[in-house]
């Protein structure tokens, strides 16, 4: 991790204004919502993956068509330090914003009477951390070979084969096919369910180690991706 | 073009990142193997909500208790139902919320066993409009207002849809008591 490249990463994240207004509704309409109807949970909050993916459009793509990282690779910081703080940096801003949401509305839901148990909310907001990271580990496999916002596209397009397999499987009633398309969907949207881990007193192993499995994944592939291709104004 | 061995080695940026990689293939191993061991070992969760058989009676309890009837439409053959029963209906968190602020009733189709419904199971397949299994319904306790979900498409959005229709259909509050955990907690 290079901490020169996180510290601009997330200045570069925090400060664009197509992302801050994105940022701005989804992270406000569920919260406004919230305030209108408290019954309906922090389950309306689920804005981890929708932050991580704004936040982390284009994570690697757009430095490469900017043509900042032929210029960055000239400089002694390798590619693994690269995708490895660039993924942490987003992941950050996305997780700040996660849990600033998440505490207003707890407290929206507190002003109107319902008041949340703080170990739930803070098991749900983590939750929401785990499920932006994963996404942006995904966005850095993708955007690691993709250029511009195209590993947003990727994931979007792939998100959509995924529920048309669902579809496929619900209808030839397959259940083999239904856990291809809940693998499918898994990997692309990697997310820690406490509940489903360790629900009842039982954990489940496989959900604790599917989603580091991802991660680590679509990181390691990330960077042997990177390591793969070449950077010079001449192939422009 | 991919970069020669030399370029890879000499002092460059693209060192790779070995036990990141061993990481990733050991978990990727150990989630194979998982994933069918827990197939194969795990015992089916039991189904925690208190289901009511399909009839008067049921409606007459929601009438009574001012709570929505949540029809589980469902078959013995349907796999997502069983996937659904798996994650959603075993889930002690959800069951109690459902048992707390539904009348939960199964109406299980058994036209590809026995060749025919009870007449009940099919005036509520026509009544709602069931196209596939597993259909779920929220109904008012007067039958004046409905939400239905046909499929299944995970439990995080199962759960979620199943907070937002008790708010549509019950108004934006519903009796004080028919929602006591109105956390996100699945």
């Amino acid at each position: 991790m290079n901490p020169t490249l996180v510290f601009h990463t997330v200045l570069q994240r925090a400060f664009s204004p197509p992302r801050v207004l994105l940022v701005f509704a989804v992270a406000a309409f569920p919260v406004l919502v919230l305030s209108f109807m408290p019954l309906i949970g922090l389950q309306i909050l689920q804005s981890g993956p929708i932050l991580g993916m704004i936040l982390g459009a284009g994570l690697i793509g757009q430095d490469v068509s900017s043509g900042v990282l032929q210029l960055l690779f000239s400089r002694p910081v390798t590619r693994a330090e690269y995708v490895m703080s660039r993924w942490f940096a987003a992941g950050v801003c996305a997780a700040g914003l996660v849990v600033l949401e998440v505490a207003l509305g707890a407290g929206v839901m507190a002003l109107r009477g319902q008041p949340a148990p703080i170990g739930s909310v803070a098991i749900f907001a983590l939750e929401q951390v785990l499920a932006a990271f994963g996404i942006l580990s995904v966005l850095a496999l993708f955007s690691s070979a993709l250029p511009g916002i195209g590993d947003v596209m990727a994931l979007i397009i792939l998100n959509v084969a995924g529920g048309m397999l669902q579809m496929a499987a619900a209808f030839m009633q397959s259940p083999w096919l239904l856990r291809a398309s809940s693998e499918w969907s898994d990997f692309l949207n990697p997310a820690l369910h406490f509940q489903e881990a360790v629900g009842g007193g039982v954990v489940s192993w496989f959900h604790l180690i599917s989603y580091f499995s991802t991660v680590t994944l679509c990181l390691a592939l990330a960077i042997v991706t990177l390591n793969r291709r070449e950077f010079s104004y001449a192939t422009d | 073009m991919p970069p020669t061995e030399d370029h890879a080695v000499a002092g460059s940026t693209r060192a790779t990142p070995r036990v990141l990689l061993a990481v990733a293939v050991l978990l990727l191993v150990a989630r194979v193997l998982l994933g069918i061991f827990e197939r194969v070992e795990r015992p089916p969760r039991p189904d925690l909500v208190s289901w009511r058989e399909p009839g008067a009676a049921a409606e007459a309890e929601a009438r009574r208790d001012g709570k929505p009837l949540l029809y589980d439409f469902s078959a013995d053959w349907c796999a997502p139902c069983r996937t659904m029963q798996d994650e959603v209906f075993a889930d002690s968190h959800v069951a109690a919320k459902i048992n707390a602020s539904y009348v939960p009733v199964r109406v299980v189709d058994r036209r590809r066993e026995e060749g025919r419904n009870s007449a009940a199971v099919d005036a509520l397949q026509q009544m709602y409009r069931v196209q596939s299994f597993p259909t779920l319904v929220v109904s008012a306790p007067d039958g004046t207002r409905q939400e239905t979900l046909q499929g299944y498409r995970g439990e995080m959005s199962t759960t979620q849809w199943l907070s937002v229709a008790l708010v549509k259909v019950m108004g934006a509050v519903p009796r004080p008591g028919a929602m006591p955990d109105p956390i996100p907690g699945r």
